[in-house]
């Protein structure tokens, strides 16, 4: 039994401690709550009247830009596509333009053989013929 | 104790919901895209769904209700918050010092004001710790009584008590929470839970430094009507380092709780409307 | 209701008896030390693909599913979740599903129960869970056929609906 009251006790001082600071936290939660809108007629569904003409419109014009959205979704696609093909060309200009100044350089050096070719080509025609000349004169 | 439930149950807390700028056309108004409202601490934050899309629904630049690649969730400060968790919940786990719980009036001048910011955002895939929002109008109600069906067997081992309500019973005890009406929630919830229970249905949160969550449901088994806070310390810090009974306080219902507390006591009284008693560990200052 | 340690025991035996590894839906197959979990990563039916297709109009990549161990219920616990396939800016992804009627898309309306949570013990990650509350009623929790409680459990909870059929 006096186990029992002495529980009893307990929990009495135990509630008014809880109590009073739930007390206090409600206080203190609801300093300057007249800045934030009292939501009784918010929850569960109870939402603001709209004009169903307008709710309407809007429907088609979110329908709309969600459309032109899309659009320009794959218009981005299709420039993406375009500029990578532009890349392409442009590496293959490069590559051409390097080809081409390596098979310039290979022509100018092919241009340079050939004419020193040439000139010992000439030296030596030029002494056969000397050579040929005297025999000619000596014989006769 | 039906002043401390009454107490419980009508706290409530100022509630600002910023809207993420993707949501909206381009020229909006900007005060549209905020919201403040006073939200019951004993609620879901996405009970207040319908509101919310019914306050930006003419400048939303699509239509949530039935765009279905998308998906939103709410932050608060960067971080995902769980609206599966009660809103004084929330509140509670989002307070980093223990001085924020002080409530002697020297503190509480005349400018302080207490306030939940939340931000409603949205992406193409969710956070991996959230729950997607659904445009279900019953997706929280089969949540919460998902809740208390776990609640029901915690308590009794078995789900008989919640599996006997009737359905007018079940749609009453849902609407209670709705319309705020303690009478009937204390009515039916009083079916569901017994005076000796089993186990209590506790969670418990912990504030980790780097901002984000740890969460926790020990089994908590009720030896006697004398159990303690106290009794279960090691069940509440096990296996958290760097928290002890020393160097934290116990925050429920957004208020201290001494270690002497009966639990069974504690259960009944401050438990949340989903049957679970929360417990946020708070690093003292 | 199975104890958390019988529970465990007749895990590995599951494991251990390749049932599930020569599955033909069965991709992967993992038992986690750490978290006492089984996961499988299961290829789709062609069944839920064109489901997937015609209801949802996304392309399923696979299911997975984890089964773990309920303390609250003492009961067996089938935690599934479902990956479509999506392309973002050109890259090739999988993403989480949450079809509108997941269970009607799955085809175990009326049968099972499934409502979306978030793990505590798995690192608070996000899962359709099978309700587990009617477990006993509908596995049959007889003392004499005890030992073979999870093998049964699978077969119902599992094969049922997904179907068995040998690699």
């Amino acid at each position: 039994m006096r186990m029992n009251e002495k529980r009893n006790l307990q929990t009495g001082a135990m509630d008014g401690l809880l109590i009073g600071r739930l007390v206090d936290r409600n206080n203190s939660e609801a300093h300057l709550s007249e800045l934030f809108q009292d939501s009784n007629d918010a929850v569960g569904g109870k939402v603001v009247n709209h004009d169903e003409a307008l709710l309407k419109t809007l429907k088609i014009l979110q329908q709309e830009l969600k459309s032109k959205e899309q659009e320009i979704r794959k218009l981005k696609e299709v420039i993406e596509l375009k500029n990578k093909n532009a890349e392409r060309l442009n590496d293959e200009l490069i590559s051409g333009t390097i080809e081409n100044n390596v098979l310039q350089q290979k022509l100018s050096d092919l241009k340079k053989e050939h004419s020193k070719l040439v000139a010992r080509w000439l030296k030596k025609t030029e002494k056969e013929t000397e050579v040929m000349n005297s025999e000619m004169e000596g014989g006769r | 104790m039906n002043d401390i439930k009454q107490l419980v149950w009508d706290g409530e807390l100022n509630v600002l919901i910023s809207i993420d700028p993707s949501f909206l056309m381009k020229g909006s108004p900007k005060e549209k895209t905020v919201l403040r409202i006073r939200v019951p601490r004993e609620t879901y934050l996405i009970n207040y769904m319908p509101f919310i899309w019914s306050k930006i629904r003419d400048f939303l630049s699509f239509d949530p209700l039935n765009d279905s690649k998308k998906c939103f969730w709410f932050e608060h400060n960067g971080a995902p918050i769980r609206w599966n968790y009660p809103v004084g919940v929330l509140f509670d786990g989002l307070v980093k010092s223990s001085l924020a719980f002080v409530t002697s009036s020297e503190i509480q001048s005349e400018n302080v004001i207490t306030i939940l910011r939340v931000r409603l955002v949205m992406g193409d895939s969710l956070p991996p710790t959230v729950i997607p929002i659904t445009t279900s109008k019953t997706q929280a109600e089969k949540f919460w009584f998902h809740q208390w069906k776990q609640v029901c067997f915690i308590l009794n081992g078995s789900s008989k008590a919640i599996m006997s309500l009737s359905v007018n019973e079940s749609r009453k005890f849902w609407r209670s929470i709705i319309a705020r009406n303690l009478h009937d929630f204390v009515e039916i919830s009083n079916k569901i839970s017994s005076s000796k229970p089993r186990h209590i249905p506790i969670i418990i949160q912990t504030h980790k430094a780097s901002g984000s969550f740890n969460i926790s449901q020990p089994t908590v088994r009720m030896t006697g009507l004398d159990t303690t806070l106290k009794d279960i310390e090691g069940d509440i810090f096990n296996a958290k380092e760097e928290m002890n009974a020393d160097n934290s306080i116990i925050i429920c219902q957004g208020i201290e709780i001494p270690w002497d507390i009966a639990m069974s006591d504690m259960y009944l009284k401050l438990r949340s409307f989903d049957g679970f008693l929360y417990i946020t560990l708070v690093p003292k200052n | 209701m199975i104890l958390y340690e019988e529970w465990r025991s007749q895990l590995d035996l599951l494991f251990n008896s390749n049932v599930l590894q020569s599955w033909a839906l069965c991709q992967e197959i993992h038992l986690d030390d750490k978290t006492n979990a089984l996961s499988l990563r299961l290829r789709p039916t062609h069944r839920l693909q064109e489901d997937t297709k015609r209801v949802e109009k996304k392309s399923l990549d696979h299911i997975q599913l984890c089964l773990t161990y309920s303390k609250i219920y003492n009961e067996p616990l089938l935690l599934l979740r479902i990956w479509e396939e999506k392309c973002t800016e050109n890259i090739l992804l999988t993403k989480l599903m949450f079809p509108a009627k997941v269970e009607s898309l799955l085809g175990v309306e009326g049968k099972f129960q499934l409502g979306l949570d978030t793990v505590i013990d798995l690192e608070n990650s996000l899962w359709y869970s099978f309700h587990p509350c009617d477990t006993p009623n509908i596995v049959g929790d007889l003392p004499e056929f005890k030992s073979t409680y999870l093998r049964r459990w699978v077969s119902i909870f599992v094969f049922s609906w997904l179907g068995y059929e040998g690699a």
